[in-house]
């Protein structure tokens, strides 16, 4: 198998890696798009290099990570038609149920968070340890912790904001 | 409520919510071209590079043919600092090209980038702004030289005399332009300069602070 049947084999098993990020990060359907592309070009520039001393999908993170923390946009779309906050299947107010208000609000507060600790919330969704967030962030386990404190902090503050909003 | 509380929801919200994609729409995506500011940084070097090279030929063509003594050591002298100011460029262009960077953690790679970015504005404006006072003084003494050894330019200076008085207006008024010129210029350039990558570069530096020991 040659390396870019190798690479693509890969990269499709481990898709919702790069979906994930792309969500997270762009509120817009076409803006996802070109982080998608953009994302699965600079993994396979980077794959060349990849030696297999961690595991592809957290060596996947990073790259993902590092591509969308410095996306440079083509140019300004218009105003934004579908964000973060909106989940796509989410239903009308009056069917609402409390826990889909609930998730949709922490979806928000996610959406509102900087580039910096989405990154982190989304390595800490995955089950991922302190220490190991730490090696992809570049920074120490203690800090990561220090952050995640304060990140549960304010999406329960703002979470809670847009639910008496609501 | 917590984030905790809604850990999975959100881990599958998030990984589900997008169309699957075959290997065929990955062969097509890796024909397709990037777009990080890296390659808009290398895209801008080689256009810089290819132009200038061109404009250089020029001015070597008019440094040998020239019919004026000071045209011709202008021109000489300009193609040198341009070849100067295009190896520059190459370096920088070299130095770009050994960016890879995607694996490395978050945080040196925001780090190289923007040293790759500070470094190449700071020499941008700094030679811009070198290359004007340069072209501006060397082209004024060689003119005043030429004034004096050309004596049909000579001839067409010295008829009507102009008196003392209005002479030191003239130059002075002269250098007004010159310096106003030369300040327009300055913050022309470093707002196309801003425009181009500046606000890029803030948040760049914003991202690295956000990652500082806390």
């Amino acid at each position: 198998m040659n390396a870019q049947k190798e690479f693509v084999t890969l990269l499709r098993t481990h898709q919702n890696i790069v979906h994930k990020v792309c969500n997270l990060y762009m509120d817009q359907y076409k803006d996802r798009e070109d982080l998608f592309q953009e994302i699965t070009l600079q993994a396979w520039k980077a794959y060349q290099s990849f030696r297999g001393d961690s595991k592809f999908s957290t060596w996947l993170y990073r790259v993902a990570l590092n591509t969308a923390i410095t996306f440079f946009r083509k140019e300004k779309r218009s105003p934004t038609i579908y964000t973060t906050g909106e989940l796509p299947e989410a239903v009308a107010d009056e069917t609402i149920n409390p826990i889909e208000a609930q998730l949709k609000a922490m979806y928000t507060a996610i959406g509102d968070l900087s580039k910096i600790d989405k990154a982190i919330v989304m390595l800490y969704l995955e089950d991922y340890a302190y220490q190991e967030i730490g090696e992809m962030m570049g920074i120490t386990a203690n800090n990561v912790a220090v952050k995640m404190n304060r990140i549960k902090t304010k999406l329960k503050e703002q979470t809670q904001k847009y639910m008496d909003t609501v | 409520m917590d984030l905790d509380q809604f850990k999975n929801e959100l881990n599958t919200k998030l990984a589900t919510d997008h169309t699957h994609r075959s290997d065929a729409d990955f062969e097509y995506l890796l024909k397709q071209k990037t777009n990080s500011f890296i390659d808009k940084i290398k895209r801008s070097l080689w256009f810089e590079i290819i132009f200038g090279f061109i404009i250089n030929f020029g001015f070597v063509y008019a440094a040998f043919c020239a019919g004026l003594h000071s045209f011709r050591i202008y021109f000489g002298v300009f193609s040198i600092l341009m070849y100067l100011f295009l190896f520059f460029l190459i370096y920088l262009l070299l130095k770009t090209n050994k960016i890879r960077n995607a694996d490395l953690p978050v945080k040196s790679n925001l780090e190289s980038y923007i040293r790759l970015l500070d470094e190449f504005i700071k020499r941008y404006l700094q030679l811009t702004m070198a290359l004007i006072p340069i072209c501006i003084i060397f082209s004024g003494t060689l003119g005043y030289m030429d004034n004096h050894t050309n004596q049909a330019l000579a001839a067409a200076h010295a008829s009507p005399k102009m008196s003392e008085t209005v002479q030191i207006i003239l130059a002075v008024a002269l250098l007004i332009i010159v310096a106003l010129g030369m300040y327009g210029m300055y913050y022309f350039t470093k707002w196309y300069l801003k425009k181009l990558y500046g606000n890029f570069l803030t948040d760049l530096k914003a991202c690295v602070a956000d990652l500082q020991d806390t």
